[in-house]
């Protein structure tokens, strides 16, 4: 027992002298102060910890503070991808297949591990080849590079200690937005074997590296993971080992808690028991401004779009000039106003507008006259236009602040140009949900988060993009032209064209209105103003290697 | 004695059976299922489909019983749907913390309400008797969720005496083996820790505590009442005993029955306040636990905490009835 004590107390002695002396040699110039614990709400609890077999915002967004891809987006920006642990920007080959990556050098994971290239084909070779019974976990895998057969991906080659070979069966001008996502992390293959993580073990409960145990969330990244309490918190500390000597972080420990009560979060930030939040809603807004101690944090540019979601499969909205007179009636701006506390633009096209390849369009404004205008000559009757509206009764999304409140405003907007409204509720999950993914819908609300900013994750991927041949029955908008030149855009082989090609199906959809977007939302945060250097991102990826305390 | 408990734990095995099969049915009986919850907004028919397939929800419901009640039998809970943990995992980890809250409050509100009650039933209709009338009133009907934010508001955000949420500070980093957290910082020395724990504690619990100490006081104060009319208190006070032992001896011997009853039913009401409770403060244990779950509809959670519930309920109340033939000699079981 006394050994034992004499060995604790001589490890942690040897703990704190290295702590002392990694803060002394490496830290961020831009660190006001250094050492301190920040705390920060988040809405739920991480699912799992392995960013392939979990995707919830919740893991994925602490997880990015330990683990990184080759490539990931520029901190603060939405779209920009800069090489993370690539040493460069890949080369690509003519015939637009072959990505060859240089590799960072220096670099070890946090249990040690050499990071090379043998350690990322070990990683791609686990996401390419993913147990069947595993595959539901990883839904972004699937709809990204995909598995076995099925894959985008013919090979993967190691050249070198340090460089590596990606082949991919066809071009696709997309491929490096998906390395970016979290989702394709690179993790020590050693802590993955350890963990059960190598696609020996089929039983997800008896992976210990998803569940935070044995080799749970072992990247390269500025923090390491130190703990993840199931239900009540996890904790990440400063990594003194950082390769890039300039993001060693500010802080000591971050600390994450899931506070699922909006209410608690803002006692908790009033009393200073929360430092962060990571999301507040609009009718928060006045309180948090009122209050000299809280700041809201805004997050820039848009990764989102609310849109007034139309089924052709019902008439009359299967009529264009009728969605038309709709895209006339709505008032954007007051929904604006009324709902986002100023936190979002009235949407002008069918992307976000900082997305890549995103197209300003022109779309119908605000015209009731117009609308009325259409409708008459339209012929039809006060029964045919005649329409059952759905809204979520129970729900809060970051770009549908108030579902009901802003039913009742597009519904008003749509009766005084001569529509007939039948409103209809249901709750969230998993009512409206299934309803709404089965097509039974006619007329809804409904919005999409990004995962990545450009135009294939939203119009491909998310909309209009065929499923095995057919439209998607939330829509049912067939348009087989949109769809080849979809797919032409993703296959394009170089940014060039698929900005050609993708401008053109954005104005396809201008001209057809398929659904009609009405706003791009950007949910603040908040934080207490003791809180510095957060650089915050609309896409969430972002990094807590920056911030730093300051006294109150 | 033993025969009796036997036999009342013979019975409850029924009463266990039909709770998992109605807990089954509640659950399912609920519109869409966890493969759409899990996909979100992004769902396909097809993916759903897929992930119903791999989630084992497209058999029978029947198979889907049988199945569970085998493993449970077995001691296996199952899977929660959601994170793919094992359901005894995510219970055991946050069944500390309930327990703990749940523990305070009843202390609380039994000890409060038992003063209360004692207090008021001294002068019946004088105006102390009034006043504790109406805070017992105010106690029952203020829900928790008014009550919550509102001590949150007042004590955390504006007196800023003690936290708003949460079970322990977590700059303080201190191990917690047990779960217990006054157990935990108590053994380890960590009296810093300790009474940072005992203050995230004071909200919660008084706040949960409420109800049962408005009933307790209530139930204390008419039983007691009732015995103060009995003839042989008359006898006592008239043989000249003093009145602190006529209070002890004579009065709440015989109140205690009633008030027994009503602090065992009270835990059924605890475990339902835990509910409310921890979200308002977002305190980390079963009934958040049951809450998040019920809106994903993670069925095997919310099965086997309504189990477990089930399972306290039942214990508590045979131990009420044991505790009766205890209180009272003229009560005895065969």
């Amino acid at each position: 027992m006394r050994q034992t004590t004499a060995l604790w107390l001589a490890s942690s002695c040897l703990v704190a002298a290295s702590l002392v002396a990694g803060s002394a040699q490496a830290q961020s110039e831009a660190c006001g102060t250094t050492g301190g614990t920040m705390i920060v709400a988040m809405p739920a609890d991480m699912l799992r910890t392995d960013l392939t077999l979990a995707s919830d915002t919740q893991a994925w967004y602490i997880g990015g503070n330990v683990m990184q891809g080759l490539m990931g987006p520029k901190p603060g920006t939405l779209s920009e991808l800069i090489p993370v642990l690539a040493a460069a920007q890949p080369e690509l080959s003519d015939d637009g297949l072959t990505y060859s990556f240089t590799l960072r050098e220096g670099v070890t994971f946090h249990d040690g591990t050499p990071f090379d290239a043998e350690a990322v084909k070990y990683n791609f070779d686990r996401w390419l080849s993913l147990p069947p019974e595993l595959q539901p976990y990883a839904p972004y895998t699937a709809s990204t590079i995909g598995f076995g057969d099925a894959s985008i991906i013919s090979e993967v080659n190691v050249t070198g200690d340090h460089t590596i070979d990606i082949v991919l069966k066809e071009p696709n001008s997309s491929f490096l937005n998906y390395l970016a996502l979290a989702g394709f992390t690179i993790a020590s293959p050693t802590a993955l074997k350890a963990g059960g993580a190598d696609n020996t073990v089929t039983d997800i409960t008896q992976i210990s590296e998803a569940q935070g145990g044995k080799g749970a969330l072992i990247g390269t990244g500025p923090f390491s993971f130190k703990e993840w309490v199931r239900g009540d918190h996890t904790t990440i500390v400063k990594n003194d080992d950082y390769w890039d000597e300039a993001g060693v972080p500010c802080l000591d420990q971050v600390v994450f808690r899931p506070v699922s009560n909006p209410a608690t979060v803002m006692a908790g930030l009033q009393a200073g028991d929360i430092d962060f939040a990571f999301q507040v809603g609009p009718t928060d807004v006045p309180i948090i401004k009122a209050n000299k101690k809280i700041d809201i944090v805004e997050r820039g540019d848009s990764c989102n779009m609310f849109e007034l979601a139309l089924n052709h499969a019902h008439a009359p909205l299967d009529n264009p000039d009728v969605r038309r007179a709709i895209a006339y009636a709505v008032n954007k701006q007051a929904l604006v106003d009324n709902f986002y506390a100023g936190y979002a633009a009235p949407a002008n096209g069918y992307l976000p507008p900082a997305f890549q390849f995103a197209k300003a369009l022109d779309l119908p404004g605000y015209d009731p006259e117009k609308a009325k205008e259409i409708l008459a000559k339209s012929g039809l009757t006060p029964e045919q236009l005649t329409v059952d509206f759905w809204y979520p009764s129970d729900v809060v999304r970051p770009y549908m602040p108030d579902p009901s409140g802003i039913f009742q405003s597009l519904a008003a907007d749509l009766e005084a140009v001569g529509f007939t409204i039948n409103p209809k509720s249901d709750i969230w999950a998993p009512s409206y949900l299934d309803s709404y993914v089965r097509g039974t819908y006619p007329m809804y609300l409904m919005g999409t988060i990004c995962q990545w900013a450009s135009a294939d994750n939203f119009l491909l991927t998310n909309f209009f993009g065929y499923v095995d041949g057919e439209p998607r029955k939330q829509w049912n908008y067939r348009n087989d032209d949109l769809q080849t030149t979809m797919e032409a855009a993703l296959g394009a082989p170089n940014a060039d064209e698929a900005a050609k090609l993708w401008g053109e199906a954005q104005d396809m959809l201008g001209e057809d209105l398929p659904i009609i977007p009405l706003v791009n939302a950007k949910p603040p945060a908040a934080a207490r103003s003791v809180v510095h250097g957060f650089v915050s991102s609309g896409n969430l990826r972002e990094q807590m290697n920056t911030v730093w305390l300051s006294q109150e | 004695m033993p025969r009796y408990i036997l036999r009342r734990l013979l019975v409850s095995i029924p009463v266990l059976f039909g709770v998992t099969l109605i807990a089954f049915a509640f659950v399912r009986l609920l519109p869409g299922d966890p493969a759409v919850t899990i996909l979100g907004e992004r769902a396909t028919p097809a993916a759903i489909e897929r992930l119903r397939t791999s989630l084992g929800l497209d058999r029978p419901i029947w198979q889907q019983y049988a199945e569970y009640m085998s493993n449970l039998l077995q001691g296996d809970l199952g899977n929660s749907t959601i994170t793919a943990a094992p359901v005894t995992k995510e219970l055991f980890s946050r069944f500390p913390a309930t327990l703990e809250l749940s523990i305070c409050a009843l202390l609380i509100g039994v000890t409060a309400g038992l003063w209360l009650g004692r207090a008021a039933a001294r002068r019946p209709g004088g105006g102390t008797d009034g006043g504790l009338t109406l805070l017992s009133l105010l106690g029952i009907s203020i829900p928790i969720f008014v009550l919550g934010p509102l001590l949150q508001y007042v004590f955390g955000v504006v007196l800023d005496w003690l936290p708003t949420s949460g079970r322990i500070n977590p700059r303080l980093f201190v191990s917690t083996p047990t779960g217990f957290l006054l157990w935990d910082t108590a053994s380890q020395g960590e009296w810093g820790a300790f009474r940072d724990v005992v203050a995230h504690l004071v909200l919660p619990s008084v706040t949960l505590s409420m109800m049962p100490m408005a009933m307790v006081a209530r139930m204390t104060r008419s039983s007691v009442i009732e015995v103060q009319r009995e003839d042989y208190v008359r006898t006592a006070r008239a043989k000249g005993v003093v009145p602190p032992r006529i209070a002890r001896r004579h009065v709440m011997r015989n109140a205690w029955l009633p008030v027994v009853t009503v602090i065992g039913l009270q835990v059924g009401a605890l475990l339902a306040g835990t509910v409310i409770t921890e979200t308002v403060f977002g305190w980390n244990g079963v009934g958040s636990l049951v809450v998040n779950a019920i809106n994903q509809r993670d069925y095997f959670v919310v099965q086997s905490a309504i189990l477990v519930f089930a399972v306290i309920f039942i214990v508590v109340n045979l131990l009420v009835d044991i505790s009766y033939a205890l209180l009272d000699p003229r009560i005895s079981y065969r």
